[in-house]
Formats: C-alpha cells, sequence, structure tokens
C-alpha cells in the first residue's frame, strides 16, 4: 500500500481541516482527489508530501511516516500553489536542482515542454505570471517522475491550450512510467477523464473512493415535464431535483451500476450521463446534500 | 510499483549546502557587499570622531577595519534569519530531505561563512595598516604582531558564530518571513548606526589583543553548538501554513 | 471518432462500440491486431483502465480474443457476433415500440400478434 491514511486529523487552531480521513491508495494509477474548496484536499496532500503534521491518526507513505522521512520524501513530490524554488536560480539552474534531487528527474524533457510552452528558461520563478508558474511547476512535477506524484490544483490560471497539452503529455508521460499520480481540483475540466479512481472529500473525510468509471455511471440526468420527473424521482435516491423552465425539472438521481433506467416511452423524459464534476457537486450539495441522501436511502427502505 | 529512490542522508545534506551557496546567494552576497562597504569606510577613514572638553581637543581617525568587522558582525546577525525563515523552509520542502537534514545543511553552511567572513575581516584589519600609509600618517603597529591576528581571528569567528547560531535559534523559533528577515535588518541597521557599532567593536578588538582568544572561541563554540541544536529540535516539527 | 463524455453513453462502451465499426466496415480484419489500451488512452485521453475496459468487454463477447504478449486480436467470428446482436438490439427495441403503441392505443395482446402476423403473411 502506498498511501495509507488511517483516521488523520489535522486542526488548524480551532477549525478542523480534516476530521479522521481514513484512505488507501495503491497501485500506479492516476486517482482523482475531489471535494470543494475546504473539505481538506490541500491538506491530505500536504500531510502526505510531510509538509504538514497530522493533529492525530496515522500517515504511511511507502511505508514510513513521511513528516521528516527523506526516504518519503525523495520518492514524492508534491505540485501546488505554494511551490517554491531556490529564488536566486533561474529556471535553467532549478531544473539543475531538480535533477540532482530526483534521480529519475528527466531534465530533457523539461526543457523541451518549458520552450514549448514559451516559458524562457533564464527567467526567475517569482517573475513568472501565476499561470506560467503552474504551467512550470507541472511541467518540473511531470519531469520528476517520482513514484508519488502529487498535483494540487495544478490547472489553475492556465490558458485552455495549455492546460490540454499539459494533461496530454502527463497522460503520455504515465504510460511510458507508470507511477501513482493523485490529481486534485475541484474544477476538473480536462482531467476527469484520466482518473481510474476517484477519491470524494467532504467535510475532512472521505465520503467515496473507488473506479471513476463505475462511479460515474452510478448517476444520471433526468429531465422533461415536472411531474414526470418527480414520478421518476420518486422512486430512486435523488441528490438534486430543480425546475427549469415552468413545468419542466431536471434531476441528477442515483442509479444501480448495471441497470439500465426503465421509463416510459411516450413520457417525455431524457437520461443523459452526469460529468464527474456535476456528480461530485450534488453529492456534496451543502442543503440537501449528502445528508438527504442519506434520509432518502433510509426512507425508501 | 515504480522503482523506489533509496536517498543517503549525506547526500541530502550535501544538496542542502549546495542549494543555499548557489540558491540563496544573496546570503553570501550580502556578506561580500558589506564587507566591500566596511573595507572602503576603512578606506576613506570615515569613522573618525572628536571629543573637546573646553581645555584639550583630540581627534582620532580610525584607519582600522572595525567597520569591516562591525558589518561581518551584523551579517551574522540577520542573514540567518532569511536561511531560516518560512520562505526558506517552504522552499526546500521541495526537494528531498529531513528538517534536520535541512538544519544541518544550513548550520554548515552558516559556519563556512563566517569562517569565511571572519578570515576576510582579520585580512582587512591587517591590510587596514597599509591604508595608513598611503595617507600619510604616522604608524602605529598594534602590539602582538601575528599573535594578534590570530587572536582577531579566532575571537571574530566565536562572537560570528555565536551571533548566527543565536539568530537561527530565533527564525527557526519564529519561523520568520522573508520580509520579516529584511525589515529587521533596516531596524538593526537604524538602530545601531554603522558608526556607533564601530566604537563598540574596539573593545572587541582590544579584547581580542589581550584576552585568551583560545578560550573565547570555545566558549563561543560551545553556546553556538549548543543554540544550533536548540533550533534543530525547536524545528524538527516546523511547517508552512498555506 | 470524437469521444463525447456529455453523452448518455460511457465511454468504454464509445470506445467498444468504435472498435465494432472498425469491424463492420472493415477497418479491423480478421485476426488482425486492434488498438492496444494505451493507444486508445492516448488518442481519446482517457485512462488506458478505461480504454482496456471496453477492449476486455469485447473480448468477453468472443469479438477480440487475446495473444499473450502481443495484444487484441479480431476473432474470426467478430462480424457475427457484433451483427447478430446489433440486429437483435435493434428488432428488439423496435418490438417495444409496438407494444408500447399498441398498449396506448388500447390493442390487446392477440390482436397486435394478429396484426404482426398479417403483415408477415402478406410480405411472403
Amino acid at each position: 500500500m502506498e498511501v495509507t491514511f488511517q483516521q488523520v486529523v489535522r486542526q488548524y487552531g480551532k477549525t478542523e481541516a480534516l476530521s479522521g480521513l481514513t484512505l488507501n491508495l495503491d497501485g500506479d494509477k492516476i486517482i482523482g482527489i475531489l471535494g470543494r474548496n475546504g473539505a481538506g484536499k490541500s491538506t491530505a496532500l500536504q500531510i502526505a508530501a510531510g509538509h504538514l503534521k497530522p493533529s492525530g491518526g496515522k500517515v504511511s507513505i511507502f511505508g514510513e511516516n513521511p513528516f521528516n522521512s527523506l526516504f518519503a520524501s525523495a520518492n514524492t513530490l508534491l505540485v501546488h500553489e505554494g511551490m517554491s524554488f531556490p529564488p536566486a536560480l533561474r529556471l535553467n539552474a532549478i531544473l539543475g536542482e531538480m535533477e540532482r534531487a530526483y534521480p529519475s528527474f528527466d531534465k530533457k524533457l523539461a526543457r523541451s515542454l518549458l520552450e514549448h510552452f514559451g516559458i524562457p528558461d533564464n527567467a526567475f520563478h517569482i517573475q513568472l505570471s501565476k499561470g506560467m508558474k503552474n504551467t512550470f511547476n507541472m511541467v518540473a512535477g511531470i519531469a520528476a517522475r517520482t513514484p508519488l506524484t502529487m498535483f494540487d490544483e495544478p490547472l489553475n490560471g492556465m490558458d485552455a491550450g495549455v492546460r490540454s497539452d499539459l494533461l496530454q503529455v502527463l497522460l503520455k508521460d504515465y504510460i511510458a512510467r507508470p507511477r501513482m499520480i493523485l490529481l486534485s481540483g475541484h474544477q476538473l475540466e480536462g482531467m476527469e477523464d484520466l482518473f481510474e479512481e476517484v477519491v470524494i472529500l467532504h467535510q475532512g473525510r472521505l465520503l467515496h473512493h473507488g473506479n471513476a468509471d463505475e462511479f460515474k455511471e452510478g448517476f444520471a440526468r433526468i429531465s422533461g415535464p415536472a411531474s414526470e420527473v418527480r414520478r421518476a424521482a420518486s422512486k430512486v435516491q435523488v441528490l438534486e431535483l430543480h425546475e427549469t423552465l415552468p413545468g419542466m425539472a431536471e434531476a441528477i438521481i442515483m442509479v444501480q451500476p448495471g441497470t439500465t433506467l426503465f421509463m416510459n416511452e411516450g413520457s417525455g423524459l431524457k437520461s443523459t450521463s452526469v460529468s464527474l464534476g456535476d456528480a461530485y457537486v450534488a453529492m456534496t450539495r451543502k442543503k440537501g446534500g449528502i445528508d438527504r441522501v442519506y434520509a432518502d436511502a433510509t426512507d425508501s427502505r | 510499483m515504480s522503482t523506489l529512490t533509496q536517498p543517503t542522508a549525506g547526500n541530502a545534506v550535501i544538496n542542502q549546502f549546495m542549494r543555499n551557496l548557489f540558491g540563496r546567494s544573496g546570503i553570501l552576497g550580502s556578506l561580500l557587499a558589506l564587507q566591500v562597504i566596511g573595507i572602503a569606510l576603512s578606506f576613506f577613514g570615515g569613522n573618525g570622531f572628536g571629543t573637546s572638553d573646553g581645555q584639550i581637543s583630540i581627534n582620532v581617525v580610525d584607519y582600522s577595519a572595525n567597520p569591516v568587522i562591525g558589518l561581518t558582525l551584523l551579517w551574522a546577525l540577520i542573514s540567518p534569519l532569511y536561511l531560516s525563515g518560512r520562505d526558506s523552509l517552504q522552499t526546500d520542502l521541495t526537494f528531498p530531505g529531513s528538517r534536520t537534514i535541512r538544519h544541518t545543511g544550513n548550520v554548515l553552511y552558516l559556519s563556512a561563512l563566517v569562517l569565511a567572513g571572519s578570515l576576510v575581516a582579520t585580512l582587512a584589519h591587517m591590510a587596514s595598516v597599509l591604508f595608513t600609509v598611503i595617507s600619510d600618517r604616522p604608524l602605529i603597529m598594534p602590539e602582538g604582531g601575528t599573535a594578534h591576528y590570530a587572536s582577531l581571528f579566532a575571537v571574530l569567528t566565536g562572537y560570528c558564530l555565536l551571533l548566527a547560531a543565536l539568530s537561527y535559534f530565533a527564525g527557526t523559533l519564529f519561523s520568520v518571513s522573508r520580509i520579516a528577515a529584511f525589515a529587521l535588518f533596516a531596524l538593526v541597521m537604524i538602530l545601531l548606526r554603522v558608526t556607533a557599532l564601530n566604537e563598540l567593536l574596539a573593545a572587541i578588538i582590544r579584547f581580542a589583543g589581550e584576552g585568551p582568544a583560545s578560550m573565547i572561541l570555545l566558549i563561543c563554540l560551545l553556546i553556538s553548538a549548543f543554540l544550533f541544536l536548540a533550533a534543530m529540535a525547536a524545528g524538527s516539527r516546523q511547517e508552512v501554513r498555506a | 471518432m470524437p469521444i463525447n463524455p456529455e453523452s448518455g453513453t460511457p465511454i468504454y462502451l464509445q470506445i467498444a462500440d468504435w472498435i465494432e465499426d472498425g469491424i463492420l466496415t472493415g477497418l479491423f480484419q480478421e485476426d488482425e491486431k486492434v488498438f492496444s489500451q494505451y493507444q486508445l488512452a492516448e488518442q481519446y485521453r482517457i485512462n488506458p483502465a478505461t480504454a482496456a475496459k471496453g477492449l476486455s468487454m469485447l473480448a468477453d463477447q468472443g469479438i477480440l480474443y487475446k495473444k499473450r504478449g502481443l495484444g487484441m486480436f479480431v476473432s474470426p467470428d467478430a462480424r457475427k457476433i457484433i451483427f447478430t446482436r446489433r440486429w437483435n438490439g435493434v428488432l428488439q427495441e423496435k418490438v417495444r415500440d409496438a407494444i408500447t403503441e399498441a398498449r396506448l392505443l388500447g390493442l390487446t395482446e392477440v390482436e397486435l400478434i394478429t396484426m404482426i402476423r398479417e403483415e408477415m403473411g402478406g410480405e411472403k
């Protein structure tokens, strides 16, 4: 097991970022860490990287407590907004430093990518714009090829074209050298099809962990005349139901994987799939939200 | 699972040292800059002072290397704040290591720079004698000859290391930010004023000529080692909150 | 084939459909190698596991077969299997439609069957 969290708690003063997170990840997979802002994604990743010390519980990365473990930190890299590099080094020298620190670092790949994205390698890291900084960080993270590489909200502030290219490179490099890659975010645009597994955090706890395709299949969006939507929704778990136009409604419902939704022909109902982003957002919606899912599930029994 | 790297602590410490040397060249750079300024001040004899009690008036123009020594001490007090601060920790977290490894690399780096800085200051002090000759003033050689300079070097190294250790400990304890370190630097500059500090240092140098320099060095080394170890202990759970 | 994540069909089914289309149109011949999960993943920018799921689904149905270490190949019966399944699927759907329509009009089962018999007889 590469990554193990056992009842991990982390407090910042009085607020609790993680309140008993238990999570086990293994295998060379691309795993999505999803959750709303404040769900505990960044804290969990920073704990896994050894940057933060948990207030309670146990964490193990490659069999070691990551806090102050040279072994764990040499095999782990966290790419995040606060990632910083020695201030006196130009980007090219930073790549050299990374190469010395991480034996698997591919400087040639990193240099070619910087050139492709038009980032001058004689610039200083602090001179870069937010989008360029994140691009550089992600390039460094991909090229490092650490057995566990974590990207916390990596695509923020990037152009659509750059995002798309970076994800393509990430996938290609992952296929060429499989390793465990964690990608966190609350906006997923473009990332969601890369996930083999998804982990959904909510209020500092694990809400769901499983295969990404199966997770997506567990949801459907039905739309049509409000009365028909309500009737169909009464038989299943409903995460969200709202009127779109007068008399029309849309609902996100949970379906048993492997079953087809039975719908009367001519009722005007339409069923479409739900994107991963919409699914987890519906699952973690504050009002009603997961509490109502639970209530609906137990009521229908 | 992809192949795991088995790093060695020694390598990680060396990397930390090198990262400080090249990646934080501002620390070495500021030492060099301050010493150059100090030498310039010595050369122009800008540290003279005059006093008069109404009957007798004395004018002393000091051509010693006191400014260099003063600025070196000042550097030893300030730059470890930067090295031990929050921004540096954040950067070091990007690279493999542990808090102990990081502190070890930093302490070695500071010690090396203190040694080099003290050496330069001592050499400047030796050279300052020449400034007197150049500006055509009566030459007064310090008593003790070579031993005087050896003592100065030892004492200066000791005090610099002590100040650096104190500052590193404080910086680790309070995890000051880069901006705070610079603000403190500016504050100390204003409070002490280089010239005022200069007078203070004359005492140290006189002491260096007379006292048992090796004892001072030893005591300074012991206290510094204790402070550095205290910093490592205090910093073993250091973290940067986002 | 563009992958459409918004359509009601899971991506691995879209992959499977696309390969089936390729077999029907002759893009992939009998005993010929099809794309690997990694080629598919890169091409459609999806996780290789998702692509593998599409391929193994086809293998389960006997449309593809695995050669150890070499990859997935089109089985000799592939066209027949796809044809039969799709044909059945389409027909079944039409029958279901007919039943729904008959119910709406209030036709009984016997009346509907009679109608089908007449239609089939008429075609003879």
